[in-house]
């Protein structure tokens, strides 16, 4: 909210610099955003926090700084002049929704001659960024921007009947509003009837049929407390805002209703030169406006980490028309005044205690109690992963974790395991993430599209699917590369997996969607996939506009890791004594995978066999069509003794027996 | 043979000839052509028997000298061709090595991690908890009235045919923890969080944020601003200002922002700071009675803190970046310079 420097001074003397007093506003928690020079003066731009909907008013935070400055603080009071038929003797009010409507008054101004504000009022509302539009509308502004009361002029003469009525709105009941807009009412609306048909949509907008012009002659002016809860679900039920509604769903003061419809008359009486009638209408069902509360003392100090006396705690409230009766050294009773309806609990008493007192004089210290919390203190067990890929050159990213649903079912995923957002900003964005290469692919492409050659991208983050009813949410590491190495993307995969020290098994092919029908792979442990990797499927990379390029790249859920990692790992000894290498080459059919080799040679090896290495395969017309030679390094060793060359060699004899029989392997000569 | 007139002449050019040699493989030449196993000294040391028996001990004694200065003077002559060769073949110690290149890292993580770090070493533990949240853990135990606006259809994302929705910030992490575990407490909550914004320089609709609860017999609002300090201090630097004013959330009572010094023009005021000289850093307070009361803790007994970062602000302040989508666009040019 806008406010003027020079309004203020209605209130309180003051003869600090602006920059002392948006200081002292901001140490209260009135945050300044801005002040600025006017023609009129300087004026604050305050951003309210919601709770503090009275200082969403002149008088409001005259109060406030008042109390702060210690000085002073006092609204000019002027008496009012009735005359003519008392009010009660024209017309009745009757509030049938008293849960809408606890307080409700009105007045009548009769003869007036609405007609332009004098320059004053209107500066000060420009200052207050209203625009001034005439007498009768001008002095309601004022008098909300003074006391934050919205006020509600009606043209009498249009009014049918003379019985005004607060009500609940029919189902379906049409609303013509001041702006033409036509509402359709519901019974949780407030509405305000004359003559059987609504005139306003109370703590909202006034209605066409019955609005103030420049030929008014006579104006029912209305001052109420509108329920807070009933009017914000009426902004939103219709989309309406106005300066009204969002003082009314932020709280007004219910009891200085009557007192701001008292000052709005007698402005609107001076400036129009109309009459006032004899007394108002009241309807009032709030007996309590304000809390009572009794505080102890040490409840205010001991979360604050203060050490107040009552009488001091006394001295920061009376000065924001708390009334406080110190019962005894420890105990405080306190009225709260009725526009705070923001105070009601004694830890909301406690608050407005460090407020007052400043805190800046609350000590900053370290606390001294030593808290034990290893339950909730664990290593990151997947760290390693993100330090391998760091090492293998793969920069960390971050993608937005909603996606597409266009190009999910594109890849081929499949619609009944994707979340949905109900209400999504857009359509690129109308799921959650289902796999993690989706963000990291287009920011991959991205990337090449912006000329490098290098990309190679990782992402550490979560993957939400669906399965029934239920949803899924779990982490993923996914990792992408402009490279069309199967090798090279294969090789990353097991250093991770080695890094982890998982007990993995790796499947050809993926069988994914997402990855090449033949250059692919799934990543087991104990028999679950947890992961796949290879070059990516052509239906993934056309998902990604622009695509120049194929990309390599893999997954894993490290969700399904956690039970299978473990961070307890004890010291293994190694061998004291030498190690004995054996090579040996076979011919095999090429069919023949070097893994099916590798587990055969591995179950003739026994214990002793630690290591096989494959160091040469070739195909050549020597050996033969359909024939491949595939070479291996062996490597023996025991932890026992140094092993004999009759011990490797009865090994090397049932290991090649073994390659013969299974696969029709011989031994090709070197 | 002459043994003492060729002795003589051994003496005489031998050492002339070492010291002019040309080159190492000269050198070698002359080492073998007089010191080798049938090189000239050892001839004359097999000849020493031809002379008379009393000579014999003088001429050993004088041809070992010359044995000694001889290979005195090769190893001289070897070190100095060695220093000649340098002169000629000297390494450019300035010639570039392969490329060098670092991965780069996304800046909010690694100010993620800075910030972990921090209160990790001021004995906060870390707790996890769902993206995917109900309505309960995210507004209500967290003290969010019914109607309040962040509960809007325009603020936060629901998902389809289901009751969740996503979380608005980690505050449901605190919830969880208090409700699966007795007090005290003293953890932070990183992770992803969702607000329904569109994307512009200022806003996205996933952003990260770190959320902590300190939560103990008597921990107080002094102990708030003293650890709120201490961080400001190891993040920022060890002389930095702050300033903790009145705010309000629903879930913390007295509520707080911090402030620190404009870290551009220290307080002095630059269109940086919005020219009054402080940045925002974070939200906290006193946890409200309600939310203890949500959580089946006694707030009687147990007192305590909550505050609450945007992570995303702490790297732009710590790095000087001024749009947000930098971070979720994975520019390697941006990636690498952290």
């Amino acid at each position: 909210m806008l406010l003027p420097l020079e309004w203020l001074k209605d209130y309180l003397d003051i003869d600090e610099s602006a920059e002392k007093i948006a200081d002292l506003l901001v140490s209260i928690g009135m945050e300044v955003e801005s002040f600025k020079d006017t023609p009129t003066g300087k004026v604050f731009e305050i951003e309210l926090t919601p709770n503090r909907g009275d200082c969403a008013s002149v008088v409001g935070l005259a109060r406030e700084l008042a109390a702060a400055l210690g000085k002073p603080f006092s609204i000019p009071e002027r008496e009012i002049f009735e005359e003519g038929e008392p009010l009660s003797s024209i017309y009745n009010v009757s509030v049938d929704e008293p849960l809408f409507a606890p307080v409700y008054h009105l007045r009548l101004i009769r003869g007036v001659e609405v007609g332009e504000s004098p320059d004053w009022l209107k500066e000060r509302l420009l200052a207050a960024g209203q625009r001034p539009l005439n007498s009768v509308v001008d002095a309601t502004n004022y008098l909300m921007l003074e006391l934050n009361q919205p006020l509600h002029a009606f043209d009498a003469d249009k009014i049918q009947g003379k019985t005004i009525i607060v009500r609940r709105g029919g189902e379906g009941e049409e609303f013509l509003a001041l702006d033409g807009e036509k509402i359709l009412l519901t019974p949780e609306d407030t509405v305000i009837s004359g003559g059987g048909r609504p005139i306003a949509l109370g703590g909202v907008v006034g209605g066409e049929n019955s609005g103030v012009t420049d030929k008014t002659q006579n104006i029912l002016l209305e001052s109420a407390y509108f329920t807070p809860r009933v009017i914000s679900a009426t902004e939103r039920r219709h989309g309406i805002k106005t300066e009204a509604s969002y003082r009314f769903s932020r709280g007004t003061d219910p009891g200085g209703a009557l007192k701001a419809l008292d000052r709005a008359a007698l402005m609107i009486s001076e400036l129009t030169g109309g009459k006032i009638a004899q007394g108002a209408l009241s309807v009032d069902n709030m007996p309590l406006k304000g809390a009572k509360v009794e505080v102890k003392v040490p409840y205010i100090n001991k979360p604050l980490g203060t050490d107040l006396k009552s009488s001091h705690i006394k001295k920061l409230l009376v000065p924001l028309e708390f009334t406080v009766r110190e019962e005894d050294e420890e105990t405080l009773f306190i009225e709260i005044p009725s526009f705070r309806g923001d105070v009601r609990r004694p830890s909301d008493i406690a608050e407005e205690v460090a407020r007052t007192y400043g805190y800046d004089n609350i000590k900053s210290t370290l606390p001294t109690s030593s808290i034990t919390t290893e339950l909730l203190r664990q290593a990151d067990p997947f760290k390693k992963s993100e330090q391998v890929l760091a090492c293998s050159g793969y920069s960390q990213a971050v993608t937005l974790s909603l996606s597409s649903s266009k190009s999910a079912l594109d890849a081929g995923m499949n619609e009944r395991e994707l979340v949905f957002v109900d209400n999504p900003i857009n359509v690129n964005m109308d799921i959650l993430k289902p796999s993690i290469l989706f963000g990291l692919l287009e920011a991959a492409v991205y990337n090449v599209n912006q000329g490098r050659k290098d990309v190679s991208l990782f992402e550490r983050g979560p993957i939400f699917r669906k399965g029934g009813e239920n949803l899924y949410e779990r982490e993923a590491l996914g990792f992408l590369s402009a490279t069309e190495d199967f090798f090279e993307i294969k090789k990353t995969v097991l250093t991770i997996l080695e890094a982890l020290r998982l007990d993995f098994t790796i499947d050809y092919p993926s069988g994914s969607p997402l990855f090449d029908s033949e250059a692919s792979a799934l990543i087991k442990i104990s028999g679950g996939e947890i992961g796949a990797f290879g070059l990516l499927s052509e239906n993934l990379m056309k998902t990604v506009p622009n695509a120049k390029k194929s990309f390599s790249g893999g997954y894993i859920i490290l969700s399904e890791l956690l039970k299978e990692t473990n961070l307890d790992r004890k010291y293994v000894p190694w061998s004291p004594y030498p190690s004995v290498f054996r090579d040996i080459s076979i011919v095999v059919n090429t069919s023949l995978t070097h893994s099916a080799i590798y587990d055969n040679i591995f179950q003739s090896g026994g214990r002793i066999l630690k290591n096989i290495r494959l160091f040469d395969t070739f195909r050549n017309e020597r050996i033969g069509e359909g024939k491949k030679s595939m070479s291996y390094e062996l490597e023996f060793n025991s932890n026992d003794k140094t092993l004999t060359s009759e011990e490797v060699e009865v090994k090397m004899k049932i290991i090649l027996e073994n390659l013969e029989d299974s696969f029709d392997a011989t031994l090709r000569e070197l | 043979m002459n043994f003492k007139k060729e002795y003589e002449k051994l003496a005489s050019i031998a050492a002339d000839e070492i010291l002019s040699a040309k080159g190492r493989e000269k050198l070698e030449e002359i080492k073998i052509k007089f010191l080798g196993r049938k090189g000239q000294l050892s001839l004359l040391m097999k000849n020493l028997g031809s002379l008379e028996a009393e000579e014999r001990p003088i001429w050993g004694g004088k041809l070992n000298s010359l044995k000694k200065k001889l290979t005195q003077a090769l190893e001289e002559k070897v070190k100095e061709l060695l220093d000649e060769s340098k002169k000629y073949e000297a390494i450019d110690y300035t010639l570039p090595t392969g490329d060098i290149s670092l991965p780069g890292r996304n800046p909010v993580l690694s100010v993620l991690e800075d910030v972990s770090e921090i209160f990790t070493e001021m004995g906060f533990g870390i707790a996890y908890g769902p993206e995917i949240e109900t309505d309960y853990t995210n507004f209500t135990a967290l003290n969010f009235m019914d109607d309040h606006p962040a509960r809007d259809m325009h603020d936060t994302f629901y998902l389809r045919d289901s009751d969740m929705l996503l979380r608005t910030h980690t505050s449901p992490v605190q919830i969880r923890i208090m409700q699966n575990y007795p007090p005290p407490y003293k953890f932070i909550a990183p992770g992803k969080c969702y607000r329904r914004d569109t994307i512009d320089a200022s806003h996205l609709p996933v952003f990260h944020q770190v959320e902590g609860l300190m939560v103990d017999k008597d921990v107080n609002f002094s102990h708030l601003k003293g650890i709120l300090d201490e961080f400001a201090r190891r993040f920022f630097k060890e002389k930095i200002q702050t300033r903790f004013r009145p705010s309000f959330f629903p879930f913390t009572e007295p509520s707080a922002e911090m402030d620190i010094a404009c870290t551009i023009c220290e307080g002095k005021g630059c269109p940086s700071c919005g020219g009054n000289g402080w940045l925002e850093i974070l939200g906290a307070g006193m946890v409200d009675p309600e939310v203890f009361r949500h959580c089946g803790v006694d707030s009687n007994i147990w007192q305590g803190f909550a505050f609450g970062m945007g992570v995303e602000r702490m790297a732009m302040i710590k790095y000087g970046i001024d749009d947000l989508r930098l971070f979720f666009q994975n520019d390697l040019r941006f990636l690498e310079q952290f």
